[in-house]
């Protein structure tokens, strides 16, 4: 290779150069010396050709184009996660900042409306009978089922704890906790032929503002099947989950490979198949979101989410729903009904 | 090389606020206006070992998750771009590996980067550059080249000092400045124009 800037004792200079960390007047200098330097001219013209050349050769190919369906992979996993936290504006703050803007004449009006709330509070509190604190906790809560500090939907297992043989946590037979709590983000495999009942029970302010809202919502898998529990639902990769939520609750979401499917309070049943997804409907909403489509699913339908990002009408999932109690959980049904084809647009419901 | 700093586009700073205030939707303006960038160093950084698009996606759950620290008044591409070389280090850390700035043996990398019978001149010979470096100096390239980080930033992501990871850069450049030989036509400086 040629290398004709070796022997100029100033070669030093030419990286601090390229990276303008030369001051003012070393950068003059500098310059004038590679005017009249062959080697320093020759030897800066290959970097900066390098320069190029690297620079060529960093920026973004065809194989980083942003797709719409690439955008809506990550807006999928964005819309189930937890909102950010940080500095997002409390309502204590938005409080605040609406009183910053009220005009001065309104202070004496709105410390007469404040006083008048608190005597309120006031004479209410003091008319209570003392007694024992309500109950935070839904029917059946053992103690220790919720995880503590953690939001959204926490699993267990609706047979309680310990070993479950044909429950597979990372290739070993899974053992829980004494509340028999399934971890988040972790993958579960169930065994073919198996079926798995589980407690889905919402934590956060949510249901601390209204305990009575939200109890523990069924959810049973049938395998063989590969899921993870997560705060917004679950991930499904494959099998089957019948979900039968009579209670409000707070949007459960069942990902799968082919879409999301959003409960808005309601009976249903996701199956994973290869390339698509099945979604039987039997009572309540269902909201569908797919790489390129969003559907919103009432009364009793079934639909199919193919890869491709299609929702088309299906016939029903191949075996029934639940095993257990009928009066819990019954069946879904057969078939979607004609009538039932269209689905309500997302506008129509809410 | 970062230039003079700007605020941010008006659409990106309404995208974050919105964001914060619980329309999540409105990320997907800066997952369309920033994803080439990203998915071009992951892939990079990946070199082909494995799609780029799932640690993608983790740079942006990550950027959401974080949002909140992030300050608005700023431009968003910047930051993130670290939170994508964050994204890879731990993906990295995960897998039991540490991306590590080891110190430049010339006679170990130039084995390493070039083969017998494969002097391409010019971008081939880059690209076959790039992908064959260990892996952190393919991301102290992409760092600096890719995302215009400065030295000071890149010597925090691999908790090196300053003048080693511009040592090393410098002489990887060299390195590859011999591989590619000279320049047919190379431009001249612009403060060297015009003198006799």
């Amino acid at each position: 290779m040629n290398e004709p800037n070796l022997c100029c004792s100033r070669q030093a200079e030419i990286q601090a150069w390229l990276d303008g960390d030369l001051a003012p007047a070393a950068r003059a200098d500098f310059e004038r010396h590679v005017a009249d330097c062959p080697r320093c001219a020759a030897a800066l013209k290959a970097f900066r050709h390098v320069d190029e050349l690297v620079g060529a050769a960093c920026r973004p190919g065809p194989e980083d184009r942003v797709q719409p369906a690439r955008v809506d992979r990550v807006m999928q996993r964005i819309l189930a996660a937890p909102a950010p936290g940080g500095t997002a504006p409390t309502p204590w703050t938005a409080w605040l900042a609406a009183a910053r803007a009220l005009p001065a004449g309104a202070w004496p009006a709105l410390a007469l409306a404040l006083g008048v709330v608190v005597l309120v509070v006031a004479l209410s509190w003091s008319a209570r009978v003392p007694g024992p604190p309500p109950a935070v906790a839904p029917p059946g809560s053992s103690p220790g089922h919720q995880a503590a500090g953690e939001t959204g939907f926490v699993f267990s297992l609706a047979a309680g704890s310990g070993a479950v043989p044909f429950l597979v946590d990372n290739g070993l037979p899974l053992a829980t906790g004494p509340a028999g709590l399934l971890a988040r983000g972790r993958h579960y495999e169930l065994a073919s032929g198996r079926k798995l009942r589980l407690d889905a029970d919402f934590h956060g302010p949510f249901r601390e503002l209204s305990p009575g809202l939200v109890t523990r919502l069924p959810v049973e898998i049938t395998g063989p099947a590969r899921f993870e529990p997560r705060p917004a639902g679950l991930l499904l990769e494959s099998g089957q989950a019948a979900c039968a939520f009579r209670e409000p609750h707070p949007a459960f979401v069942v990902e799968t490979p082919c879409g999301k499917v959003e409960s808005l309070g309601t009976r249903f049943l996701v199956e994973v198949r290869p390339g698509e997804t099945l979604v039987a409907l039997e009572e309540g909403r269902l909201r569908l979101t797919t790489p390129t489509q969003e559907r919103m699913l009432t009364g009793r339908q079934a639909v199919r989410l193919r890869r491709s990002g299609e929702i088309e009408p299906a016939g029903a999932p191949s075996t029934p729903a639940y095993s257990s109690s009928p009066a819990a959980a019954p069946p879904l049904p057969p078939a979607p009904r004609p009538d039932d084809q269209g689905a309500d647009t997302l506008n129509q419901s809410y | 090389m970062t230039g003079t700093p700007k605020g941010p586009p008006p659409e990106e700073r309404e995208a974050v606020l919105a964001v914060r205030q619980g329309r999540k939707e409105a990320f997907r303006l800066l997952v369309e206006n920033h994803w080439e960038r990203v998915h071009n160093l992951l892939r990079r950084f990946l070199n082909g070992s494995e799609p780029a698009e799932d640690l993608c996606q983790e740079a942006f759950l990550q950027a959401f998750t974080a949002l909140g620290t992030f300050d608005e008044t700023r431009p968003f591409g910047p930051w993130m771009n670290r939170v994508a070389v964050t994204t890879a280090l731990q993906y990295r850390r995960k897998q039991g590996r540490q991306v590590v700035l080891v110190p430049f043996e010339e006679v170990v990398m130039r084995n390493q980067v070039s083969g017998p019978g494969e002097k391409v001149l010019g971008q081939m010979v880059v690209d076959e550059f790039l992908a064959r470096l260990p892996e952190s100096y393919r991301l102290l390239f992409l760092m600096r080249y890719a995302l215009d980080l400065t030295y000071e930033e890149i010597s925090q992501f691999l908790a090196e000092p300053v003048g080693s990871v511009k040592g090393n850069l410098f002489r990887a450049r060299e390195l590859l400045k011999q591989a590619v030989g000279e320049p047919a036509a190379a431009p001249r400086l612009a403060s060297v124009e015009g003198k006799p």
